[in-house]
Parts: C-alpha cells; structure tokens; sequence
C-alpha cells in the first residue's frame, strides 16, 4: 500500500463516518505541531489555505478550502481537541484501579478479529532464522549474563 | 554531533559512513515504566549518532516520556483511540515517504493495536513498502509483566517475525538479585516457546547515572563526547565512562543474539 492509498484510506473512513472534512481530519491529526507554528509565527490563513489546497485537500463540502474555511476549521479543531482533553482528564481523575488480585483474575482480551498471517513471505535475512538448538543457546546465554550481574559467576 | 565510537563491537555502517538499509518500525509494547522508553531513545540516539535519520513516535499521551526527551517527536492530540488511530497513519505515511525508521512508543498498546488492526495489518503494510517491523517486548521481574507480554503476542495485535525480550534491570528491587528476580520468568515454559519461536531475549543493563543525564538534558552519546546538555553541564569524567560501558554493554547484548541489522 502506497502513502497515496493510506491518504485515500483516510478519506474512505471519513466518507464512510460522514462526520469530518478531510481538512479537519489533518488538521487534528497534526493539532500540536500546528497550533506551535501558528503560536510562534502566527497564522498566515491564506498560506495554510494554499498548503492545504497543494496538499488536495478538500473542506465539508468537497472543494478546495478558503483561507476563511481554513480557520474557521481550525477553530473547531482546537475546541474538539480541548473538549476531549478535558474529557480525557475527567476520565483519568474517575478511574478506580482494579486491585492486582481482581485484574489476575481477568481473562486477556481477545480481538474480535485476530490478525492473519501475511500472504507472502517477508524478506528474511539470516538473523531472522530462528535458532536451530530451539533456542536453548539464547535462554542459557540470558540466565548466563543475569547471573554475571548478579554476582554469582 | 559527530560520529562517537563507543565500543569494540562495530556496529552498522563503519568509518562513519551510514549503512543504507530498510527502514524499520520499530514498536514499544509493554506495560508502563518498564524500560521501553530508556530503548527507544538509545536506539534513537544509536541510528543518529551512526548518521541514519529517524523519525520519533510518543503515542503514550499519558507518560509521554519519550516526547519529553525528543521534542520533535509526533504525537496524538490526544489519548482517544480514534485519534490515535489517526496519528499512527500519519505517522506510516511519513515512514512510507521519507523511507526513515520509525521509533513508535505505543504505551500499553494493545487496546490501540487491536482497533487499528481492524483497519491496517501493520506487519503486512511493513513488507508492502519494503520495511522491516520489530517489537520491542519490554518487562520487568515483575511476573504480569511477563503476562501483558505474552497476552500482547497471542492476541497477534502486532506479531513480526522480529521480536526482541527486553528484561530490564533497572527494575530489579534494591533487596534482590537479578537472578532471583527474574528467575520465574525465564524459567518459564512460555518464555521458552517465545524464544523457539524466534523472539530474542535480552538484557537491559541499569545505568546508574540515568537520572543526571536526564535532568541535565544530555543524550548518551553527547554526553560521552563531553558536550553540553540543555544545563550547560558537561558530564563528569567517571559518570562518562559508566555510560561508555553502558552502550558497550548493551551493544553486546544485541549483537549476541543477532539482532545489530534488525535495529532502527
């Protein structure tokens, strides 16, 4: 996959959740980096607006974004980003830690989509092989160095 | 910076000339505070002092530690899966343009892994555009740490051929031996399976002096060569050596085990 596809993969979720421009998505994604530019610099909204438009990037309504469009998204951007940092903190303040003993007794998580093997086989070099003593060597050369550490060679 | 040699065991591109090679995704799985951060930023620091570019990662919005040593690094806007989520794409989309490794510390990872693998198969993106994946599988003599390891692995959120067993010393008890602390981990029939399986064991040397080149805003290697730190401090002469050894010693653990052209 292409960076060209991840960017279209980008814009396939939005289109499919309906719910961010592709100029918002970016513009969150790089919400710190570009709130430190625009804080040191100021915003050049016709500049960013340019950048973007190179970028092929599209506002709501699938056009090219206008430097007024630009920060007027930017505006939401930030108001999204404080309002799930904040969210987020009240989160973290209400958390209750599950006692050690309880959380042992939790099952792992499983994923509802467990990954598959990759189709064709990854370039290997011969550091990828894996040992032909089953690894027997490695473990004993781990419990070796401990031991060294630990005083007891 | 210039090139510092720090040990008899070359590694990478000699006589300060940068290898070429695959960039790597190089991933922190484990629990919190159990020395991933300490081996993403030597191997950051590795890759740069060897003269290969490499793109910083902090996904741990929480102990966004690596961030805090390495200022340019990318980070989610915050901690919320699709967000982070988001940011982990443009985080490959950079990899996939500029061809550079990536040091991505995704905190605890698995809740963010398992969403994003509904979406993207990292490891079959990785050989899509030439790269290399590694997990770094990090733990302390703690046994659950062993269990979030192992739970990370069999779940198959992030899997890649390349995986490398980080035993951190540092997090061995003042009142404990290495030995006996990790004991019921390495002794353990699973870890065994893990290493026949091709994952590489090895072990986190502790640095005594870690915290004054921290609080002095020295990295390993500018500290070695007697630079200044963000303190205006340049490191003693013993506290120098014992970062020398330090890399030294660490170079030697992943030579050991054959994992110098996995690295970042």
């Amino acid at each position: 996959m292409a960076a060209d596809d991840l960017t279209q993969l980008i814009t396939a979720n939005r289109a499919k959740g309906g719910r961010h421009s592709p100029v918002y998505c970016w513009m969150r994604t790089r919400h710190d980096a570009l709130a430190a530019a625009i804080e040191a610099d100021g915003a050049s909204w016709p500049t960013i607006a340019s950048m973007l438009v190179k970028a092929g990037l599209a506002d709501g309504t699938g056009k090219p974004p206008t430097p007024e469009r630009a920060r007027k998204c930017w505006h939401q951007v930030r108001k999204d980003v404080a309002a799930a940092r904040a969210n987020a903190e009240e989160k973290r303040k209400l958390h209750v830690s599950i006692p050690i003993a309880a959380a042992a007794l939790l099952p792992s998580p499983m994923p509802r989509e467990p990954w598959r093997p990759v189709d064709r086989p990854p370039d290997v070099s011969p550091s990828d092989q894996p040992a032909a003593d089953g690894g027997e060597d490695l473990l004993a050369r781990l419990r070796r160095k401990i031991n060294e550490r630990s005083g007891r060679t | 910076m210039a090139r510092v040699e720090t040990t008899e065991i070359e590694t990478g591109g000699g006589a300060g000339v940068p290898t070429k090679r695959a960039p790597v995704l190089a991933v922190r799985l484990g629990r919190g505070r159990t020395g991933g951060t300490t081996l993403l930023d030597f191997l950051i620091q590795r890759a740069r002092n060897q003269g290969r570019e490499i793109i910083v990662a902090d996904g741990d919005r929480r102990n966004a530690d690596l961030a805090g040593l390495h200022p340019g690094a990318m980070q989610p806007p915050t901690d919320e899966t699709g967000d982070v989520k988001e940011w982990i794409t443009a985080v490959l989309i950079r990899m996939a343009e500029t061809g550079r490794s990536v040091a991505l510390d995704l905190g605890g990872g698995d809740r963010v892994l398992s969403e994003y693998g509904k979406d993207l198969a990292l490891t079959e993106f990785c050989a899509e555009i030439g790269a290399q994946p590694l997990a770094l599988l990090c733990m302390g003599p703690d046994p659950s740490d062993f269990e979030h390891v192992l739970s990370l692995v069999r779940a198959g959120y992030f899997a890649p051929g390349r995986s490398v067993l980080v035993l951190n010393e540092n997090l061995v008890p003042a009142n404990r031996t290495a030995a006996a602390a990790f004991e019921p981990i390495v002794t353990r029939g699973d870890f065994a399976e893990l290493v026949k399986a091709g994952a590489r064991p090895i072990y986190l040397p502790a640095l005594a002096c870690m915290d004054h080149l921290r609080t002095r805003g020295l990295g390993f290697y500018a500290a070695i060569a007697g630079e200044r730190g963000t303190s205006g401090e340049v490191m003693d002469p013993v506290r120098r050596f014992m970062v020398k050894k330090w890399i030294a010693r660490l170079e030697r653990e992943l030579a050991e085990v054959g994992v110098m052209d996995w690295l970042p």
